[in-house]
């Protein structure tokens, strides 16, 4: 017998170790992946679109992040959940400032807003990184890394305005991945913005503290918030969040004044729970947001959630039904071309106020924001 | 003595052909909620075949030598219901493990196929060193070899009735009961001649069990309910080509191949986009192939133009039997359905077109990436009429193309570049690739007016053509003019897509590839020069087996009876190799081995000059498909020989050679599975593939030659 050969010794370990070395090291090799994203080139330098966050505090465990519920707490050199902000030197950096990897210039309808300003257009623009992981992002080629790993434009505030001015927007979007992340951008863009007379829209999950919103709320003029369910199991395991910031933000909105339009994307088998749909709605009106546009957008595969249908149309409908059952006054759904339920109408004597087809508007029946018909205030900033 | 051989030889031989169904009905199901494409694939099979080597190792540890046969019968005889249990066990703690509708990584594929396939694989592997060791008993000879060539005609005739018989005709539950049956009959036979009655009474009652079971519950229905929670399922038809549904929920209907949505009724958009994109490019479009998709009802699309005649061509019949009980697309006339594979009908087909739609799979897999080739545009360009439009779509890049979606699409457009003067990448629900000799415009919304078509979402209302020309020059800006051309031998556009199906996972590409390496050259340096041999002539066989089929393909087309019989003739050879070798050519010493491993080098050296030549020569396809049947043959031969002649040089007792030598061949092939098609040829090609495969062949024969 050869010395070389397997031995049963060797064998065993070879066979038993060698498969749960190659299990353990895929799954490792993830976390390592993830680390060397998590490090900042040349540690001694600062980066260079990197602005220092106002929103941290120094604990026995590591710096702690009090931006978003995510309370990520860092050593040095390491990211947050979001992948956007970074420890250096005992301080917290946002790393995407001025540094968006995707703009755009879109229709405000698809944020989606259909009471401010609509028609017009809409300069839009994210930098990469999220502190939410939602199985079924749309937009996860930037929202689930770090502004490192994307390709991107340097756009310092006082170009966001130019930009937009440049390209007829009578607003800035902050959207695509999630504001929240890059929020010193989104702040110094937006107090740029508003001092020159264009308008700021904030597209998000609405995962942020209250201190922070707070603070940058007096800049912002109108909020699409993503309330992407009313159960915190389901806001855990499908978006890695929870829900009751997210109540808190849109209270705070609400009565600060922002314009605001909510979007519950429905999505077969983890939030088309009719019950569940009737608990928000109710929860809605309890708390004084029945002339909140309320959008009921419809799921496509997506990301990870790729083995599902899309929404039927049928549930959508069901949804909005139940929504103005509940008291509701506008509601919407989204992503069904065709679909009447586009159309504004009158809570009072129920005739279109404003007939949609896409991302055009039909027919408009409003009068100094009042329904030519009856005189009904309808809600919204008309422009 | 011969009575116990001719008692056992059945029995290797069902072993083999229980594994072979077995594992193309696992593959088929677990891909029903893992994603289809060639790392998925690879990782399977290659923990099939590692448990399996597993299972020839542990078997080697079981001494008692009087209640052998006993084990043997009831291992055997547990083969029969392990199948179904495997099948209910994949689909049912799925719902455990997992959440629903989500898509899973590279993690999860390992692990949960490492769990579900260890009962069957370890017993089979445990079969195998069995059956050597009575066999040693029985004749006081080391009989590897044969075992091995038994195992090789039952996988041949597995292969058999699975690809012509149970596949086309039976359900997955179905095949698995006529398989239970098979093996419950044999293995009762066998017992009852071994006088091991209580073994035949406890098969039949088991049996009988499950029977019940099976007479009980529709479990196919059963499974295909659990997969789509919260929807009717309306049609399954369990094809070669995947498992197709349709269901209904809510008013809305869906389609489903392996569990991916094909499409759902009222997805206006995504069927407008695909049709009218392409449609409104050209003046006066008369003649129009649509090449797959067709469940999206984009056919009623085409037809709000004055089109004289619509081919729709797609390989899986499934599809077309869809086509014509839901769609009635045969009604209006103009419309010709045609099941072929899209490379096969072009290469026959006399007629020109003005629009050609694709819709084929995305290239995920080595065998969807001929469908993105310089060579098949060139051969669809040969039957466009002047000024043709052609669309194809990938993934939409939504708001951002990450580095691995802009390399995917840059070689899509640079090998688009070498056929088409004009090519414009329009964003929608997919981002629509259009390519044509004539010019190309992106004002759809405009064009769509002029031409006075109805449409529900592509007008001007959805569709603002300034903002979409807006973002396809951001696109088309984007895109990387050095990007490599996709070919037939140099296929990388696979390697793309399975690199932006890593990139949902943040999983690096290179990360699997260092631990296959790793754990493969551990085995490898460890192994005495006899099993380097083994190691060598796996990877070999099976990378060289992808080889032909793929080229093979790519040559003359995908044909499902041709793949069948290509897997059929390789296990004929490794039979013929391991049993008829050492007889006919007596090169049963080192310096025997080391030839026959120089010629297995020989043979991947004068495979990539050979393939050119055949792709430069017309000829008759009956002699083309011979050719490679004789290819495959002389390398599985090879492989075979190799296998025999190296067991039988092996002086250690039978068990441990038996096993170390399964074990290490199952690992080599686990190991070609997995690296070559994954790594070596999107890497280096078809060609400089082979001469890797050349260069571990010389180096485990030098090694061999050493001790000659």
């Amino acid at each position: 017998m050869s010395k070389r050969m397997i031995n049963k010794r060797d064998f065993i370990k070879c066979g038993f170790l060698g498969s749960c070395a190659f299990a353990l090291a895929v799954n490792k090799s993830y976390a390592f992946t993830k680390g060397l994203n998590s490090f900042v080139t040349g540690s001694d330098d600062l980066w260079k679109w990197s602005k220092e966050s106002r929103f941290y505090i120094d604990t026995p465990r590591g710096v702690k992040c009090t931006l978003c519920p995510n309370d990520c707490t860092k050593k040095e050199g390491e990211t947050g959940d979001c992948h956007s902000r970074v420890v250096h030197n005992g301080k917290i950096y946002s790393i995407g400032y001025g540094n968006p990897c995707s703009i755009n210039v879109d229709p405000i309808e698809k944020k989606p807003l259909y009471h401010f300003l609509p028609e017009s257009k809409s300069y839009s623009l994210a930098v990469a990184g999220c502190n939410l992981a939602c199985l079924n992002c749309q937009n996860w080629q930037i929202s689930q890394v770090s502004p490192k790993d994307t390709r991107n434009y340097e756009l310092m505030p006082p170009d966001v305005y130019r930009q937009a001015k440049e390209y007829s927007c009578l607003s800035i979007s902050y959207t695509y991945s999630e504001p929240i992340v890059f929020y010193e951008y989104v702040m110094d863009s937006a107090k740029i913005a508003k001092q020159n007379g264009i308008k700021n829209v904030l597209v998000s999950a609405g995962y942020i503290n209250e201190k922070p919103l707070r603070e940058l709320i007096p800049f912002i003029d109108a909020a699409n918030i993503d309330l992407k369910s009313f159960d915190d199991d389901i806001y855990n395991r499908l978006n890695g969040g929870k829900l009751e910031p997210i109540l808190n933000t849109l209270k705070i909105l609400k009565q600060e004044g922002v314009w605001l339009e909510i979007t519950n994307l429905i999505v077969p088998e983890w939030t088309d729970d009719l019950k569940m749909i009737e608990q928000m709605c109710d929860w809605l009106y309890k708390n004084g947001f029945e002339d909140v546009p309320l959008h009921f957008s419809r799921f496509h595969p997506m990301y990870k959630l790729t083995h599902l249908p899309a929404t039927p149309v049928n549930v959508l409908n069901k949804a909005r039904e139940i929504a103005l059952k509940s008291g509701l006054n506008y509601v919407y759904v989204g992503n069904v071309p065709g679909s009447g339920a586009q159309n504004t109408i009158c809570p009072k004597c129920k005739s279109i106020v404003v007939e949609r087809k896409g991302f055009q508007i039909l027919q408009k029946n409003l009068l100094n924001g009042q329904c030519k018909n009856c005189k009904t205030k309808i809600e919204g900033v008309w422009g | 003595m011969e009575k116990y051989k001719s008692n056992l030889r059945p029995a290797v031989i069902l072993s083999g052909f229980v594994a072979f169904v077995t594992q193309v009905i696992l593959l088929r199901e677990f891909l029903t909620f893992f994603n289809g494409n060639e790392l998925v694939i690879g990782v399977i099979l290659a923990n099939w075949m590692l448990l399996t080597g597993l299972g020839a190792y542990l078997a080697r540890f079981i001494k008692n030598n009087a209640k052998i046969t006993e084990l043997i019968l009831i291992l055997l005889g547990s083969l029969a219901f392990i199948p179904v249990i495997t099948v209910l066990e994949l689909h049912y703690l799925s719902r455990l493990f997992f959440n629903p509708g989500v898509m899973h990584g590279i993690t999860h594929v390992f692990y949960y196929s490492l769990l579900i396939l260890s009962p069957f694989c370890i017993i089979s592997g445990m079969l195998f060193t069995l059956f050597t060791g009575t066999f040693k008993d029985l004749s006081q000879d080391n009989r590897i070899g044969v075992i091995y060539a038994w195992e090789s005609i039952g996988s041949m005739i597995g292969g058999l009735v699975l690809n012509f018989v149970l596949i086309w005709f039976l359900s997955t539950f179905q095949s698995l009961y006529v398989v239970m049956i098979l093996i419950v009959f044999v293995t009762v036979f066998l017992s009852i001649k071994n006088q091991k009655l209580l073994i035949s009474g406890g098969l039949v009652f088991v049996f009988l069990l499950f029977s019940f079971l099976f007479l009980q519950n529709n479990l196919d229905k059963s499974i295909r309910e659990l997969s789509f929670p919260g929807q009717m399922v309306q049609y399954i038809d369990e094809t070669p080509y995947g498992i197709l549904a349709i269901t209904s929920q809510d008013g809305q209907v869906n389609y489903f191949e392996n569990n991916v949505l094909m499409a759902t009724s009222g997805d206006v958009a995504f069927r407008e986009e695909s049709a009218h994109f392409a449609m409104v490019q050209h003046k006066n479009p008369e003649s129009v192939l649509v090449l797959s998709g067709i469940v999206s009802g984009i056919m009623n699309e085409i037809k709000k133009y004055p089109v004289k005649q619509i081919d729709y061509v797609d390989v899986n019949p499934g599809i077309i039997r869809i086509a014509r009980e839901y769609f009635n697309e045969e009604s209006s006339g103009n419309v010709n359905l045609i099941k072929k594979d899209a490379i096969r009908y072009l290469k026959k087909t006399d007629k020109k077109y003005d629009v050609v739609i694709i819709h084929l799979p995305k290239p995920s897999t080595i065998q969807f990436n001929r469908f993105y080739t310089k060579e098949f545009f060139s051969l669809l360009k040969s039957k466009l009429n002047k000024n043709a439009i052609i669309s194809l779509s990938l993934p939409s890049s939504s708001n951002y193309l990450n580095d691995e979606a802009r390399k995917l699409i840059s070689i899509v457009h640079a090998t688009l570049k070498t056929q088409f003067k004009n090519i414009l990448i329009l964003p929608g629900t997919d981002d629509f690739i259009l390519a044509s000799d004539d010019n190309l415009s992106g004002d759809i919304a405009k064009q769509i007016q002029l031409k006075n078509i109805s449409t529900e979402y592509v007008n001007s209302f959805y569709i603002h053509d300034e903002l979409v020309i807006e973002r396809s020059k951001k696109i088309m800006n984007l895109i990387d003019l050095n990007a490599p051309v996709n070919t037939d031998f140099n296929p990388v556009c696979y390697q793309s897509q399975i690199k932006l199906w890593l990139s949902h996972f943040n999983l690096r590409y290179w990360i699997p590839a260092v631990l296959i390496i790793l754990f493969a050259g551990f085995f490898y340096i460890r192994a005495n020069s006899l099993n380097k041999a083994v190691f060598a002539a796996g990877f070999a066989g099976t990378s060289i087996e992808i080889v032909l089929l793929l080229v093979f393909q790519v040559l003359y087309g995908y044909v499902y009876f041709a793949a069948g019989i290509f897997i059929m003739i390789f296990m004929a050879g490794l039979a013929l190799g391991s049993l008829y070798w050492q007889k006919v050519f007596k090169q049963n010493t080192f310096k025997g081995l080391g030839k026959l491993q120089i010629l297995v080098a020989v043979f991947a050296l004068i495979l990539p000059v050979l393939f050119y030549f055949l792709k430069t020569i017309e000829t008759n396809e009956r002699i083309f498909f011979l050719v490679f049947i004789i290819l495959l043959l002389l390398i599985s031969i090879l492989t075979g020989a190799i296998f025999s002649v190296s067991t039988s040089l092996n002086k250690d007792h039978i068990e441990k050679t038996a096993s170390d030598a399964y074990g290490i061949d199952l690992i080599g092939a686990a190991t070609g599975a997995l690296f070559f098609s994954i790594y070596l040829v999107p890497i280096l090609g078809f060609g400089f593939s082979l001469v890797f495969i050349a260069l571990l062949s010389s180096l485990s024969a030098y090694f061999v030659l050493r001790k000659a």
